[in-house]
C-alpha cells in the first residue's frame, strides 16, 4: 500500500515539474499551438486584358512572419506572372500591386 | 409647342450623328475613344486602368498605356485587339511564354458575340443610350451603346452594336468599361499587329495546355524544395478572362 502511495506521489511531483519547465520541447508544443496564418492577394493585368488572381495563404509562428511570407509569396507570383507573358517586371507594369492582408 | 419640342428632339438627335460621323471624313484624323476599365474580382484587389479605342476607318485598335513615340513623332502601343472590317476579322494579342511572344496575335470572328436589344433607355454623360444584352463564351455581359454615335465598335472584342457602346459589365461586375472622352483628333498613331498563329479555338486549346504546364512545373518545383515560398502550399495562380477560358 506504501508502495503504492509512494508510486502516486512521484507521477504527481513530475507532472507538477514538467507542467512549470520552461525546456525546449515544452516550448516548441506552446509554439505549434499559437501558429497564425495570413493570405496576401493581387492581380496583374496581363497585355491580353486578362487579369492573372495569385493568392498565397501563409502559416507561421508569429502573425508578422506569416503576413511577410505570404506578402513575398504573392509578389514572386505576380512577377512569375510578368515573366511568363515574356515581359521583364518594371514600374509602369505596376507590378505588383499590394492588397490588404486577411488575418485569421 | 408640343410640336416644337418634337422637332427639337428630332434635330438633336440627327445633329449628334452628323457631328460624329464627320470625323471619318477626314482621312488624317481618327476617333480617339478613352475608356475607364475597373477590374473588381473580390478578394484579389481592385485595378482601375484607362484604355483606348483608335478608330482608323474601317479598322480600329484597343491598348492600355500610352504607347511610346518613335522617332518619326508617331506614338505605337502594344494593341491587344484589332478589328479590321474589311476583311471582317478581329485579331487579339496572346502571349505563352517562351512559345509565343509578346508579339502573338490570333484571330477571331468580327462580331464574336450576338446581340439582343432591349427597349431599355438610359443618358450616360450627355449620351442618349439602348441597353443590350449578350452572353459570350460563359460570361452574360449588359451594354449600353450611343444612339448618337452610330459606331459599331466598343471595347476588348465587344461591338456589332447599332452605336459605340458607352458602357459595359458582366453579371459579376468583374469587368467594367466606361467610356470617359471621345474626340476627333489628328492621326499620331503608328499602330499594328505581330504575326497571327491561329484562331481563337487553337489558342483556347493552346492556353489550357500552357497552363497545366505551368501548374506541373509549380508542382515539381514544390516536390523539389518543400519550403519553396512561391510554390509551396497554399499558392494559387489563375487567370480571368472576359470569357471563360479555361472551363
Amino acid at each position: 500500500m506504501k508502495k503504492v502511495l509512494i508510486f502516486f506521489m512521484a507521477i504527481a511531483v513530475s507532472s507538477f515539474a514538467f507542467a512549470s519547465s520552461e525546456t525546449p520541447w515544452t516550448n516548441s508544443i506552446l509554439k505549434s499551438v499559437s501558429k497564425c496564418t495570413a493570405t496576401a492577394y493581387g492581380t496583374y493585368y496581363g497585355p491580353g486584358g486578362n487579369e492573372t488572381d495569385v493568392s498565397c495563404t501563409k502559416t507561421a509562428s508569429s502573425c508578422a512572419q506569416a503576413q511577410a511570407d505570404a506578402a513575398n509569396c504573392r509578389d514572386l507570383n505576380v512577377c512569375n506572372a510578368v515573366r511568363s507573358f515574356g515581359l521583364e517586371p518594371s514600374p509602369t507594369l505596376n507590378c505588383p500591386k499590394v492588397s490588404e492582408f486577411e488575418n485569421p | 409647342m408640343k410640336n416644337l419640342v418634337e422637332l427639337l428632339i428630332i434635330a438633336i438627335l440627327f445633329f449628334f450623328p452628323a457631328t460624329k460621323v464627320s470625323a471619318f471624313a477626314n482621312g488624317d484624323s481618327i476617333i480617339k475613344v478613352t475608356y475607364k476599365r475597373i477590374y473588381n474580382n473580390p478578394p484579389f484587389p481592385e485595378s482601375v486602368n484607362v484604355e483606348y479605342l483608335i478608330i482608323d476607318g474601317n479598322k480600329s485598335f484597343f491598348f492600355f498605356g500610352e504607347g511610346k513615340k518613335g522617332k518619326d513623332g508617331k506614338i505605337s502601343a502594344r494593341v491587344t485587339q484589332l478589328k479590321d472590317w474589311s476583311n471582317q476579322c478581329l485579331y487579339f494579342i496572346g502571349s505563352m511564354y517562351p512559345e509565343y511572344s509578346l508579339d502573338s496575335y490570333w484571330s477571331d470572328s468580327l462580331p464574336a458575340m450576338k446581340w439582343t436589344i432591349l427597349n431599355q433607355f438610359i443618358t450616360i454623360n450627355n449620351n442618349y443610350c439602348q441597353k443590350a444584352v449578350t452572353t459570350f463564351r460563359g460570361r452574360d455581359y449588359t451594354a449600353f451603346y450611343a444612339l448618337n454615335i452610330p459606331i459599331q465598335d466598343g471595347p476588348l472584342k465587344f461591338c456589332g452594336l447599332p452605336g459605340l457602346i458607352v458602357k459595359i459589365s458582366d453579371s459579376k461586375e468583374i469587368f467594367n468599361y466606361e467610356m470617359s472622352n471621345f474626340e476627333k483628333i489628328p492621326n499620331v498613331y503608328n499602330l499594328g499587329i505581330g504575326k497571327v498563329y491561329g484562331d481563337y479555338n487553337q489558342f483556347k486549346r493552346l492556353f489550357k495546355k500552357w497552363h497545366l504546364r505551368r501548374l506541373e512545373k509549380d508542382k515539381a518545383r514544390r516536390e523539389a524544395d518543400p519550403n519553396c515560398l512561391d510554390c509551396g502550399e497554399g499558392v494559387t495562380v489563375g487567370y480571368t478572362f472576359i470569357e471563360n477560358l479555361l472551363d
